[in-house]
C-alpha cells in the first residue's frame, strides 16, 4: 500500500533524475554535442508545458462538472498551430531576428522599445501567472493530501508546499540562469522538461486505457458509461466554447511560459512545421482519455469525491498502487514543468525591465564603470526567480487554496490575454503606435482586474460582497460582473468580452489619433517585414570610443565574448587594435546586448553610451515604408523615362550625323567630279584638237601634248591624295616609327621645297632652338606635313617679299613647331574650316591647289598622336604643328 | 534555356502560393467547423444532444486538421527549403 514516505521517496528520486537530465544536457550542450537536443521532438514535447496540473487534475473535474467543455481549452492552441504559417511562424522570426527575451520584450521593442510598456506587460504577467503557480503547489498538495488521508502522519499542506517551491526554486535558478543571454537555449531545463512532457502524457494514457479496458468492457461499454454519467449543462458550441477556445488560442501565444518555450526556445524554424502537427496530436492524446475518467469518477466513487483528483483516487480506489504512483508522478511533472518554465520566463521579464533600469538608474547617479552588469544580472534574475515561486506561495498560502482549480487557471489567462490586440497590431499593423499599446493594455488590465481578477476573491479583497451585488456606491451599471448593465449570464464570458473589446477599441483609437515616434515607425518596419529583411539600422552617434563600447560590452556579455567579439571586428577591418565604429558593429552589440538585457534596456544602454538618441538619415529612409517603395518605383520610372530620352537623343545625334555625313559625301562626290572634271576637259579639248587639226606644227603639237601631260600629271596627283586622305581617315595607313632629330625632318623638307623658295623669292627664318630635340615618329610624313605647310605659305602669299619664319619650342610634353608667314592671313572664322577636304580660302586668288593638303596633314598629325593648329596672328598665318615627345 | 528555368521557377513560386494560400484555409476552417456558434444547428436542443455523435464529431474533426496539419508541414517546410 502506497504511503505518503514512499511517494516523498518517489518524488525524491524522480527530481534526481530530473537534475541529472537536465545536468547532461547542458553538459552535453557544452561539449557542442546537441544531438537530439536540437530536434523537432524535444521542442514539441516542450511546447506541452502547455499542459500543467490544470490540464492534467483540472479536465477531469471540468468534464465532470461541465461535460465537453474543457475540450475548447485544447482546440484554441490546436487553431494556433495549425495555422503556424501565418502567426506563430513570423513571432518566431521576429524573436530570432530581434533577439527577444520574453514576451515583455517583444511588446517593448516593437513599440519604440518602450521600457514603460516591458514594465506594464511584466506587472501583468506576473499578477497573471501569481495564481497560476500558486494552482500548481495547491494541485501538488492536495495530491499529497490523497495518500496521507488514511495514515497518521500530522500533514501540513503549507509545509509541503513551501519544501516543493523551494525545490522548483532550487532547480529553476540552478538550470535557469546557466546562460545569461537569455537568447541562448536552456538545454537542461527544456530537455528535462520534455522528459516531463513524457511522462505525464504516460502517466494519464495509462489511467485513461485503465478505465477503460481495465474497468469497463472497452470503448463501446465506456460510451455508454459517459452517457449516463456525464452532465450536459450546457449547449455544446455555446458563447461560453467560444471564449474558452478564443482566451485557450490568446493564452498559448500571450502566456510568458509559451513565449518562452515556443519563441525564446525555438533553435530553428522548422521545429515549427514538426509542432505545427505534433503538439494538436499530443494535446489530442491528453484529452481523449479525460470523458472516460472523469465518467468513471463519478461512476464508482462515493459522492462528494473531488473530481479534480479522480486521476489519482480511481486506481487508489482500485487498489493500483503503481497506477496510482504513476498519475502521481504525471500531476508531478505537470506542475513543476509548468513553475520551472514560468519562472525563468517571469523572472527574465522582471531583471530586464524592472530590476535593470532601476540598477542602471542608481548606478548612472553613483559611477557608471564601475559595476559588472553580468553579475547583477544573473544575481537579480535568481532573485526574481525566488520572488516569483515565492509569490506563488504566499497567494496559495492566502487564498487557502479554496477555489476550483479551473476557474484561477481562465482568469489568469484572460490576464495576459491584454497583450493580444498590442501583439497583433505589433506584426501586423504599420500605424499601432506606444500609446496606444499602453492605454489599450491598461483598459484591459483594469476592466479584467474589477470585472474577473478581484470578484474571484468573493467579496475578500479590495471589493466587496455589496459592490459585487450592487456596484460601487450603488451605481449598478458598474456591477463588475454586470458592466453598462449588459446582463451576460456567464462571468468569465462578460470580463472577456468588455476587457478585449474595450481594449481592441482604446487602441486602435489612441494609435490613430497619436503620432508614432521615428523608433517606433522604424521598430514597425522590421517587425512587419520581418520576412524578406536581412540587416537592421541601428542608430549610432559621434563622440563614443571604441574604448567605451568595449569597457560597455565586457561589463555585459563578459571579458571573453567581448574580446571574441571586438577582435572579429578589428580583424574583419583589418586593425591591429580596437575595432572602428560602424553600424554593423553598434547593430551586432545592441543584438547581443537584448539577448542578455532585453531589446529596451541594450537600446537605452547603447544610446546612452553613444550619447545621441537620434536616428540617422538611413533609417528614416527606411522609416518611410511604402512611401519608400512609391518613391523607388516612380524613381525607376524616372530613369527609364531619362534613358529613353537620353536614347532618343543620341539617336538624334546619331541622325543628324548620318545626314551631315551624306550631305559632306555628296559635297565630297561634287568637288571631286568637280576637280576631276576640270583637267579632263582639257585633256578631252587638246586631245580632239589633236585629232581633229593634222596641220599643227610642230611647236603646237608640243604645246598641245604638254597641257595633255601636265593635265593628266595633276589628276594623278589628285587621285593619289584622295586615295592618301581615305588611307589616313580609316586609319589604316602604316606609319614607320623611328627616333631622329627634329631639324633633320625639317631639313629634309627644306631640301624638296627649295625650288619653290627659290621661284618665288621667298625668305626663311629659320629660328634652330630644340630643333636637336629627338622624336619618335615617321619622318617620311611628319616632312609631308611641313612641306604642305611651307609650299602653302609661299603658294598663296602675294607679298612682295615673301617671308616665312619656322620656330620651335617645348611644352606640356609637346615639341611646337611654328609657321608663320607674312602672307593675306587667314580669317579667324576660317581657322577650322581650312582643315576641311577641298577648302580654299575665301580671299585668295590663287586656285592651283584642290584642298586638300591640309585635310591631310590634319589627319597626318592625328595618326602620329599630335596635331595641326591654325592660330591667331597680327601679320599673316601662322600654324603650329605640335608632336608628342614620347 | 533561360526561359524554361524562370518558368520553371514561377510554377515553382505560384505552387508554393498556393500552398500557403491553402494553409491559411486550415486554421478558418478549423474555426468554422469547431468554434463557430453557427455549429448549435447540431445541437440546438440539448434534450435531443447525441452524446456519442458529438464526441466523434469533434475529435473526427481533430484528426482530420492533425492530419491535414502534417501535409501541409511537408509541404510548407518543402517549398521554403527550394526558395
Amino acid at each position: 500500500m502506497l504511503n505518503s514516505n514512499i511517494i516523498v521517496i518517489i518524488c525524491l528520486i524522480y527530481v534526481g533524475s530530473l537534475f541529472a537530465v537536465a545536468g547532461l544536457a547542458e553538459r552535453r550542450a557544452k561539449k557542442g554535442k546537441l544531438g537530439f537536443l536540437h530536434s523537432p521532438l524535444i521542442y514539441t514535447l516542450s511546447i506541452s508545458v502547455y499542459c500543467t496540473a490544470w490540464t492534467f487534475y483540472g479536465s477531469v473535474g471540468s468534464a465532470a462538472l461541465n461535460g465537453f467543455e474543457f475540450l475548447a481549452i485544447y482546440l484554441g492552441p490546436t487553431i494556433v498551430f495549425v495555422g503556424w504559417w501565418w502567426f506563430l511562424r513570423k513571432l518566431v522570426r521576429i524573436g530570432r531576428t530581434q533577439r527577444i527575451t520574453s514576451i515583455a520584450d517583444l511588446i517593448s521593442s516593437r513599440y519604440g522599445k518602450s521600457n514603460t510598456l516591458g514594465v506594464i506587460v511584466t506587472l501583468l504577467a506576473i499578477l497573471g501567472s501569481t495564481p497560476y503557480i500558486a494552482l500548481q503547489l495547491q494541485s501538488l498538495t492536495l495530491s499529497f493530501a490523497v495518500f496521507t488521508e488514511n495514515s497518521n502522519s500530522n500533514y501540513n499542506p503549507i509545509i509541503t508546499a513551501l519544501f516543493i517551491a523551494a525545490g522548483l526554486a532550487l532547480f529553476t535558478i540552478l538550470f535557469g540562469t546557466r546562460n545569461l543571454d537569455a537568447n541562448e537555449r536552456h538545454h537542461g531545463v527544456v530537455t528535462a522538461i520534455a522528459l516531463e512532457a513524457i511522462v505525464k502524457l504516460v502517466a494519464f494514457i495509462s489511467v485513461g486505457i485503465f478505465v477503460v479496458w481495465g474497468l469497463s468492457d472497452g470503448p463501446s461499454n465506456m460510451l455508454d458509461i459517459m452517457e449516463k454519467s456525464i452532465p450536459i449543462t450546457n449547449q455544446v458550441f455555446s458563447s461560453r466554447w467560444v471564449t474558452l477556445t478564443f482566451l485557450s488560442a490568446t493564452a498559448i501565444i500571450c502566456l510568458p511560459r509559451m513565449f518562452q518555450v515556443i519563441v525564446v526556445e525555438n533553435s530553428a524554424e522548422k521545429h515549427l512545421a514538426t509542432a505545427s502537427w505534433a503538439f494538436p496530436l499530443y494535446l489530442l492524446l491528453m484529452c481523449i482519455f479525460v470523458l472516460p475518467i472523469a465518467a468513471t469518477g463519478l461512476n464508482i466513487l462515493p459522492e462528494g469525491s473531488n473530481p479534480d483528483l479522480f486521476v489519482l483516487t480511481i486506481p487508489l480506489a482500485e487498489d493500483r498502487g503503481t497506477l496510482a504512483a504513476l498519475a502521481f508522478l504525471g500531476g508531478f511533472s505537470s506542475a513543476t514543468s509548468m513553475v520551472i518554465v514560468a519562472a525563468i520566463a517571469l523572472s527574465t521579464m522582471a531583471s530586464n525591465h524592472i530590476v535593470l533600469p532601476l540598477w542602471l538608474y542608481a548606478v548612472q547617479k553613483r559611477n557608471p564603470e564601475s559595476d559588472d552588469v553580468r553579475t547583477v544580472l544573473l544575481r537579480s534574475r535568481r532573485i526574481s526567480i525566488a520572488c516569483i515561486i515565492g509569490f506563488g506561495y504566499l497567494y496559495f498560502i492566502l487564498t487557502g487554496g479554496t477555489s476550483a482549480l479551473a476557474s484561477i487557471g481562465l482568469i489568469a489567462f484572460l490576464g495576459v490575454a491584454q497583450v493580444l490586440p498590442a501583439l497583433i497590431g505589433a506584426l501586423f499593423w504599420r500605424n499601432a503606435t506606444r500609446k496606444g499599446a499602453i492605454y489599450g493594455i491598461s483598459t484591459g488590465f483594469i476592466i479584467w482586474a474589477y470585472s474577473s481578477f478581484l470578484p474571484s476573491f468573493g467579496g475578500d479583497f479590495i471589493l466587496s460582497t455589496d459592490t459585487l451585488e450592487l456596484g460601487p456606491l450603488g451605481l449598478s451599471f458598474l456591477r463588475p460582473q454586470a458592466l453598462f448593465g449588459i446582463n451576460i449570464s456567464d462571468p468569465l464570458t462578460h470580463a472577456v468580452f468588455w476587457s478585449i473589446f474595450l481594449n481592441t477599441i482604446v487602441f486602435i483609437i489612441t494609435s490613430l489619433i497619436s503620432t508614432p515616434s521615428p523608433l517606433e515607425r522604424l521598430q514597425a518596419q522590421k517587425f512587419i517585414n520581418v520576412f524578406g529583411q536581412k540587416s537592421n539600422i541601428t542608430p549610432v552617434g559621434d563622440g563614443v570610443t571604441p574604448e567605451d563600447l568595449f569597457i560597455l560590452a565586457q561589463r555585459i556579455l563578459g571579458r571573453k565574448d567581448a574580446q571574441i567579439l571586438f577582435d572579429k571586428f578589428s580583424k574583419k577591418q583589418g586593425r591591429n587594435d580596437l575595432p572602428e565604429i560602424t553600424f554593423e558593429l553598434m547593430e551586432t552589440l545592441e543584438q547581443k546586448f537584448a539577448g542578455s538585457v532585453g531589446a529596451a534596456t541594450a537600446h537605452s544602454m547603447i544610446t546612452q553610451a553613444v550619447g545621441n538618441q537620434s536616428i540617422t538619415v538611413e533609417d528614416l529612409i527606411a522609416v518611410a515604408d511604402e512611401t519608400v517603395q512609391v518613391i523607388e518605383y516612380s524613381a525607376r520610372l524616372e530613369e527609364q523615362s531619362k534613358e529613353l530620352t537620353k536614347a532618343a537623343a543620341e539617336l538624334r545625334i546619331a541622325n543628324n550625323k548620318l545626314t551631315e555625313l551624306s550631305t559632306q559625301k555628296d559635297e565630297f562626290l561634287s568637288h571631286v567630279s568637280h576637280e576631276l572634271r576640270t583637267p579632263m576637259t582639257s585633256i578631252r579639248s587638246f586631245s580632239e584638237i589633236l585629232q581633229s587639226n593634222k596641220k599643227l606644227d610642230k611647236d603646237q603639237l608640243k604645246y598641245f601634248s604638254t597641257i595633255i601631260n601636265d593635265e593628266s600629271k595633276r589628276l594623278t596627283r589628285l587621285l593619289d591624295e584622295i586615295l592618301d586622305l581615305s588611307f589616313l581617315e580609316s586609319g589604316q595607313v602604316k606609319l614607320n616609327i623611328s627616333t631622329l632629330r627634329l631639324n633633320e625632318i625639317l631639313r629634309t623638307a627644306l631640301k624638296s621645297t627649295q625650288q619653290t623658295i627659290a621661284n618665288s623669292n621667298a625668305l626663311l627664318e629659320f629660328n634652330e632652338d630644340f630643333t636637336n630635340t629627338e622624336i619618335q615618329t615617321d619622318p617620311d610624313r611628319l616632312s609631308q606635313v611641313f612641306i604642305n605647310l611651307i609650299t602653302n605659305a609661299f603658294k598663296y602669299n602675294d607679298n612682295n617679299q615673301p617671308t616665312l619664319k619656322i620656330s620651335c619650342e617645348i611644352k606640356d610634353a609637346f615639341l611646337l613647331v611654328s609657321f608663320q608667314d607674312n602672307g593675306p592671313g587667314i580669317p579667324k572664322a576660317e581657322h577650322t574650316i581650312i582643315f576641311e577636304k577641298f577648302t580654299r580660302l575665301s580671299n585668295t586668288k590663287n586656285t592651283s591647289g584642290v584642298g586638300l593638303g591640309l585635310a591631310i596633314s590634319q589627319e597626318i598629325m592625328k595618326n602620329l598622336h599630335g596635331s595641326i593648329l591654325c592660330l591667331e596672328s597680327k601679320i599673316g598665318a601662322n600654324f603650329q604643328v605640335q608632336i608628342p615627345l614620347n | 534555356m533561360n526561359d524554361t528555368s524562370s518558368e520553371k521557377r514561377d510554377i515553382k513560386r505560384r505552387k508554393l502560393r498556393k500552398i500557403t494560400e491553402f494553409s491559411a484555409g486550415i486554421p478558418i476552417l478549423a474555426i468554422c467547423l469547431l468554434v463557430s456558434p453557427l455549429l448549435n444547428g447540431f445541437t440546438t436542443d440539448f434534450d435531443q444532444v447525441n452524446f456519442s455523435s458529438v464526441i466523434f464529431y469533434i475529435f473526427g474533426t481533430w484528426g482530420i486538421f492533425i492530419i491535414l496539419a502534417i501535409f501541409m508541414a511537408r509541404l510548407l517546410t518543402n517549398g521554403v527549403d527550394e526558395n
